[in-house]
């Protein structure tokens, strides 16, 4: 990461945070979306609405 | 098909979120002191406030929780803490991306980080509380204390720069004599937060009506036993 003159390179260190931050609010956003559409899919089966 | 109005709010938070960290990489002008890098502080910020947020929404349902007998609030302590732990994780695995290189460590022992750790601790073993224990006042009681000691800790990390010399830098937004923030990074910033506490209360709301449905399927599959 570091150049001749001792600095840092911040590009990866900006990316790497953004793309942390993108894989949990999505990540987390599509767990909340699957945990609640399992839930209503046995929901509508045991009301007889779908069939397994 | 599911139903999906609940995720509009979220969906809405989300696109918003992508616009705001656009203008974080390309609007917002370098800071002096430590130039590119601090554009971390768009994500790391806003992930902070959620996660306090979480614990004053869980102290909220805490008191409601011992006060009352309804189970309700209880399961918006549960979903309340679930986020707040995710938002508490982001929080220090983004901090700890923006500290190896501005302070050459990827982690170090500083009252700020280390009272945000507990916090995490906190909530993942407020989750693990929930579970070990049935249902029942017992399991609402012990929950709604441990709800309280985590919302205890939130001022504790809030005041830590304050009360303790530590690494982190002092508070940027909420000081006497106001911000040191330039106009432009700080209504990025705040508008930052705003999106991210819209992002973490729809995640809330969402899981909250999720194990409403799966209390009622657990009902209806015993009442099918029986």
């Amino acid at each position: 990461m570091n150049d001749l003159t001792g600095s840092t390179d911040p590009f990866p260190y900006i990316f790497a945070a953004y793309t942390v931050g993108a894989i949990c609010t999505l990540g987390v956003s599509l767990w909340l979306y699957m945990a609640r559409l399992r839930v209503e899919q046995h929901l509508a089966i045991l009301k007889g609405d779908r069939h397994p | 098909m599911t139903n999906r109005k609940a995720f509009i709010p979220l969906c809405i938070g989300l696109s918003a979120m992508c616009i705001q960290w656009l203008l974080a990489w390309y609007w917002v002008p370098v800071d002096d002191a430590q130039g590119e890098v601090y554009r971390i502080i768009y994500v790391h910020v806003p992930a902070a406030f959620s996660a306090f947020l979480s614990a004053a929404i869980l102290l909220f349902t805490s008191l409601l929780s011992l006060k009352s007998n309804d189970d309700r609030w209880l399961l918006t302590s549960r979903a309340a803490t679930e986020i707040g732990l995710i938002f508490t994780i982001l929080t220090l695995a983004t901090g700890s991306i923006w500290g190896k290189p501005t302070w050459g460590v990827w982690w170090t022992w500083d009252a700020r980080l280390t009272t945000t750790l507990l916090l995490a601790l906190l909530y993942g073993g407020w989750i693990l509380l929930f579970r070990a224990l049935s249902p029942g006042t017992g399991r609402r009681r012990s929950c709604a204390i441990l709800g309280l000691i985590i919302a205890l800790d939130v001022p504790i990390i809030y005041q830590s720069v304050n009360w303790w010399r530590t690494l982190h830098q002092p508070q940027t937004i909420l000081r006497r004599g106001g911000s040191t923030m330039d106009s432009d990074m700080l209504s990025v910033l705040l508008g930052g937060i705003i999106i991210m506490a819209m992002i973490s209360v729809s995640m809330i709301l969402v899981r909250y009506g999720t194990l409403g449905l799966e209390r009622e399927l657990e009902e209806k599959s015993l009442g099918e036993l029986r």
